[in-house]
């Protein structure tokens, strides 16, 4: 069910009223189980065995912990973040697993027959695993006790605003929440509407049109010229940017409503001066899921710049394959790989050898700004693109290396750019208009309504699906 | 359009980032104006886009302004149909086919590819309510695929520019009728359908999405004689044997309805006939077009069989057959092009004559 959809808009009706009505807590929270539950098998109902399936896997891992002794936690976390992990590997990695090794093969010139089994992909198995796994492994830091409600976890694992694309919300942040009743707070329900209401024009309006620039250009890359693969690859940009922060909006805004708080998921991202900076803003409930579930435990920044490249590079790599089985999201990892490698390593010889300020308001800011903002684009052409050779022949049109001769496209590239510095210079800047009067201040928010009337008219009635939905 | 869309989102954008936070307490206020906003603007905008004529312009839009402008001294004779009339009658030819037999009349199509029921029901409501001159005659198509499940066209279609400018609330209220009532759908099923419905219905009415053009229906259908080249070609040997074997057919395919007409489908007819007797029209006849597969001809020998009250003519004379037996006649199966088209015209001529259709 697609945020931006009358089914969703329906189905969130419906359960705000049916949610708001009921007295009891646990009502409630069984309440937005069977919807969860539900919102899950419109997509397909079989897979909810599965989710569900994952959920006893985290509950039971969550109450053997808190029983077993210190030799066996270890024992116990492994089993169950190793059948996450197994599930996540079938559904979403076995086929690729299986077509590259047969390529390998037959590359070594040893006949093979194997059968890719064209596994049907479970909508959102790679964020409700990971909420499983950050479940249990915060039990078993001691950062939260093991839950004895089984409808508590399901819950959390399940909970619906955040079940398809995230984001990748904390047990030891959520339960919490879940375990205390949620009063109804107007202030709150206000925070929601607006955050949802951001989140549909982000979407609706600015990444969806951007669709209409980006999709028919990535579809037949080589029969634009250069220019329009320029222009789309800057929609793209833009596309990703809007959509994904669109979604996260919405779903925060959506579990609001219901009294309950995310955390932020995007904070201006195409601000950041540097790859680091860009991954602490951009889909930060996975960056920093990573840092903390991977790239700490396997080292973090403790050690040589080696050591410590050599722990970003394996971050990346496999966050780039969570992002989807195919070589091109490995290379997007990579090359975010390479960016924080390379920050580091900068950082480490301006602060030994150059008497520089590298601080983010110096003069060094614009061109790292820049240069930040190109690499990241660079990295979504081969995010965008349906394999890496096509990637590649992007990027060599754009770099003039070879004649790219096709179709023109309008050249509106200024236009997007300017979309998303508004956004993100208002945005970051943090001002407010001062509307002393009141009817200044009724005119505004009145007007914030009509400019939504428009952005309804200017919608464009077939909806894409969030892009993040594949993963 | 597109910059458009854009500068107008960034200006939302911007918009939100800039308003103050709700003073505590009072964010029903806030709540109250953004939403007193949103109604005022969408009403202006509702206004402003109907009374402009601001709606995406599809293909019933040109035929329907012929037809809505006509005011010529002779009678008019109308064709309600799908692209199997629009491929194989010629209105010109027609009209001067009647003339020569001393039956002068204008004649014209309100017939586009791929039309469903309710769009063409729509359409015909919208011409009949605006017209300067109304038909003395109308001839509605007889089709098996189109007549045997109304809702396989209206979601094929689903929230495109046609079916979200058809589906006002008549429409609706025939489409969830029908949804209520289809065999083996499941509850799902139904909802989903039903939800699509309300959803266009929706659109219909607030006219989201109306600065976009954004899901035009492609122009893959053209059958005219000046259009693409045949999508199909067969040999004269083939179509001949196909036609022999047409003729012969007298099964339905087997997941159409066995009833003819469906029951739904003799609801919506007395619902058209009812509107064209509401403005006067009292003279209606039903048609088919030749075709090459067997099945659409058993269903018009059929659906003629059941409205005996109404003049009826089923393309399968073997004179016309006879005269339809060349590959260059077809474009596929079911649609006629060239000579083939000529031919059908001429002997549908004779046959409003010779039936006393158009007397």
């Amino acid at each position: 069910m697609n945020f931006v959809s009358f089914e969703f808009a329906a189905f969130l009706t419906v359960i705000y009223v049916l949610h708001w009505s009921c007295g009891h807590t646990s009502i409630r929270k069984w309440l937005l189980l069977i919807a969860s539950y539900i919102f899950y098998a419109v997509w397909d109902w079989r897979f909810c065995f599965l989710m569900l399936f994952v959920t006893v896997n985290a509950f039971a891992a969550g109450q053997i912990l808190a029983l077993a002794t210190r030799g066996r936690r270890r024992a116990v976390l492994a089993a169950s973040i190793g059948l996450d992990l197994v599930v996540l590997g079938y559904f979403k990695y076995y086929d690729f697993f299986l077509s590259n090794v047969a390529v390998a093969l037959t590359d070594l010139g040893v006949p093979a027959s194997l059968q890719v089994m064209r596994i049907i992909l479970p909508v959102g198995i790679s964020f409700y695993t990971f909420h499983a796994i950050s479940y249990v492994v915060d039990v078993y830091r001691g950062k939260i006790e093991p839950e004895p409600s089984f409808v508590n976890i399901a819950l959390y694992i399940s909970f619906f605003p955040q079940l398809i694309a995230g984001p990748i919300v904390r047990a030891n942040f959520i339960m919490p929440q879940i375990r205390r009743p949620r009063p109804f707070s107007p202030a709150q329900q206000g925070i929601g509407v607006r955050l949802l209401l951001r989140g549909f024009i982000y979407k609706a309006v600015i990444a969806d049109t951007l669709a209409q620039i980006a999709d028919p250009v990535f579809a037949h890359v080589d029969q634009y010229d250069a220019h329009a693969l320029l222009t789309a690859t800057i929609a793209f940009y833009g596309q990703i940017y809007f959509d994904f922060a669109g979604y996260s909006s919405m779903a925060i805004g959506t579990a609001r409503l219901f009294g309950y708080r995310f955390l932020s998921n995007f904070n201006y991202p195409y601000s950041s001066s540097s790859v680091t900076e860009f991954w602490r803003r951009w889909h930060m409930s996975l960056s920093f899921w990573l840092r903390d579930y991977l790239y700490i435990p396997i080292g973090g920044s403790r050690g040589s710049a080696l050591f410590v490249c050599r722990n970003l590079m394996i971050t990346m790599l496999l966050g780039g394959l969570w992002h989807g089985a195919a070589w091109n999201y490995v290379i997007w990892g990579a090359l975010h790989g390479v960016g924080l490698c390379a920050n580091k390593l900068w950082r480490e010889v301006v602060r030994r050898y150059l008497p520089l300020s590298i601080d983010a308001h110096g003069g060094w800011h614009v061109p790292a700004l820049v240069l930040t903002q190109l690499w990241v684009m660079l990295a979504w052409v081969f995010f965008r693109c349906d394999t890496a050779a096509e990637a590649t022949e992007v990027l060599v049109a754009l770099l003039g290396l070879r004649p790219h001769p096709g179709a023109a496209v309008l050249p509106v590239e200024g236009y997007i750019l300017a979309v998303i510095a508004i956004d993100h210079m208002l945005g970051n800047a943090r001002l407010r208009l001062s509307l002393s009067p009141g009817w200044a201040r009724a005119l505004a928010w009145s007007g914030l309504g009509a400019l939504f009337a428009v952005g309804l008219a200017a919608m464009p009635i077939v909806q894409k699906t969030f892009i993040y939905f594949q993963f | 359009m597109m910059i458009a869309c854009l500068l107008l989102g960034a200006a939302i954008v911007g918009l939100c980032h800039l308003l103050p936070r709700t003073r505590p307490g009072r964010p029903s206020r806030a709540a109250l104006l953004v939403l007193g906003g949103f109604i005022l603007a969408q009403g202006a905008l509702s206004a402003a886009i109907s009374g402009l004529g601001l709606v995406p312009k599809g293909p019933f839009h040109d035929p329907l302004r012929q037809l809505i402008e006509y005011d010529g001294e002779r009678p008019l004779i109308l064709f309600i149909g799908s692209s199997f009339s629009e491929a194989g009658i010629d209105p010109g030819a027609l009209a001067e086919a009647l003339a020569s037999a001393g039956r002068s009349a204008a004649v014209q199509r309100l017939a586009v590819g791929g039309a469903p029921h309710l769009e063409r029901l729509h359409y015909l409501k919208e011409y009949l309510a605006r017209a300067r001159r109304k038909p003395q005659l109308v001839l509605f198509e007889i089709a098996g695929g189109y007549d045997s499940g109304p809702l396989y066209q209206v979601h094929e279609m689903r929230f495109t520019d046609r079916m979200v400018a058809a589906m006002d609330g008549s429409s609706a209220w025939w489409a969830l009728r029908w949804v209520a009532g289809a065999d083996g759908l499941s509850l799902s099923q139904r909802l989903a359908l039903a939800s699509e419905i309300l959803g266009q219905l929706a659109l219909h009415v607030s006219h989201i999405g109306s600065f976009w053009n954004s899901a035009p229906i492609g122009e893959a259908a053209v059958y005219g004689p000046g259009g693409s080249p045949p999508p199909m070609r067969f040999s004269d040997d083939e179509t001949a044997e196909l036609l022999e074997q047409a003729a012969a057919a007298r099964d339905l395919k087997p997941d159409w309805p066995p009833d003819v007409p469906a029951p739904w489908m003799s609801a919506f007819l007395a619902e058209e006939i009812a509107t064209l007797q509401h403005h006067g029209v009292d003279r209606l006849a039903f048609y088919s077009v030749p075709s090459m597969q067997g099945v659409n001809v058993a269903y018009a020998r059929r659906f003629c069989a059941a409205m005996s009250e109404f003049a009826c003519i089923v393309g399968e004379d073997p004179e016309l057959l006879a005269g339809l037996r060349h590959a260059a006649d077809w474009c596929d199966f079911d649609h006629l092009q060239g000579t083939g088209r000529e031919v059908f015209t001429r002997w549908l001529g004779d046959r409003l004559v010779e039936m006393g259709v158009w007397p």
